[in-house]
């Protein structure tokens, strides 16, 4: 009798625990993608500077669609060069790891440059890291979707 | 893709963040690096699924791939096709989250003929009871 208790306190225990880490990265994917959305959907093409300096981490590295590394500073310094940009996404998922997350979809973008035009679509690959509360994106990955 | 190799020359290796300050981390990872590239010219699916999470995402040529996919082409590709020189590479470290950063060139025969293109990539790495596993991986074609 004692041992059925123990069984099902036990088991009552790892599906509160189970239920609850569920819930904790519900709760994450959703800050996240918030975080995506306000970066790729608004800060992005409406060159909003601030919300960008804010939303990635000093130690930023991007893996741009041409292969090239840059820093938060070169990235920052390239989307001022921008005249103009239109950017789409969609497939996002985010993908939890404790206090990392994975974020992948995809994405169109156009615009200008120079006066001159240029498109891109293909993938992404963010990595987004809870620093002290606040969730950063640390790296990111552009390519050529097959 | 990259990892079916052959020979790897890694030809340097930094550490900056705060790696710098756990150089501990950096060197596991850079190892971890490694065994990924050895395992997969092996064939070592044993191998290379004790250092994949469960969750990997990887994005393999532009096509989004899980662990199981992308155990299953290992598996089913022969060995020595492609080579595969590692290049520098940075070891980033924030807590139990690494992110490496680098370059391979990768060569192929096609019809007698030798291509190269050379790629970089963003590898992420997360500590879990079991140690580092790699979570994420990708990587972009450097324009020529």
């Amino acid at each position: 009798m004692n041992k059925f208790v123990l069984v099902a306190v036990a088991a009552s225990l790892a599906f509160s625990q189970a239920s609850a880490q569920s819930a904790y990265d519900s709760e994450i994917q959703s800050r996240v993608m918030a975080l995506e959305r306000l970066v790729r959907v608004q800060a992005l093409p409406g060159g909003d500077f601030k919300t960008l300096d804010a939303a990635l981490a000093d130690e930023f590295v991007l893996v741009s669609f041409e292969g090239r590394s840059q820093s938060k500073t070169e990235v920052l310094a390239s989307l001022r060069s921008l005249d103009s940009l239109h950017y789409v996404i969609q497939d996002m998922v985010v993908r939890v790891h404790g206090d990392t997350a994975i974020v992948t979809g995809r994405f169109q973008m156009s615009g200008l440059r120079g006066g001159k035009p240029f498109a891109r679509q293909g993938r992404f690959v963010d990595t987004c890291l809870n620093s002290d509360g606040r969730w950063l994106i640390i790296a990111s990955v552009s390519t050529p979707a097959s | 893709m990259r990892f079916a190799l052959i020979a790897v020359s890694v030809l340097s290796v930094a550490a900056w963040g705060q790696a710098s300050s756990d150089p501990g981390t950096a060197a596991a990872i850079r190892a971890l690096e490694k065994q990924w590239t050895v395992g997969q010219a092996r064939n070592d699916n044993r191998a290379l699924d004790m250092i994949f999470d469960n969750g990997l995402v990887y994005v393999e040529y532009g096509r989004l791939v899980s662990k199981g996919e992308y155990l299953s082409r290992i598996k089913a590709q022969p060995t020595n096709l492609d080579q595969i020189s590692i290049e520098p590479m940075t070891v980033r470290t924030f807590g139990n989250t690494a992110i490496v950063v680098g370059s391979y060139s990768e060569s192929h025969i096609h019809r007698g003929k030798r291509t190269l293109q050379q790629w970089r990539f963003v590898d992420t790495w997360v500590y879990k009871q079991k140690g580092w596993v790699l979570v994420a991986a990708a990587a972009a074609p450097v324009a020529k």
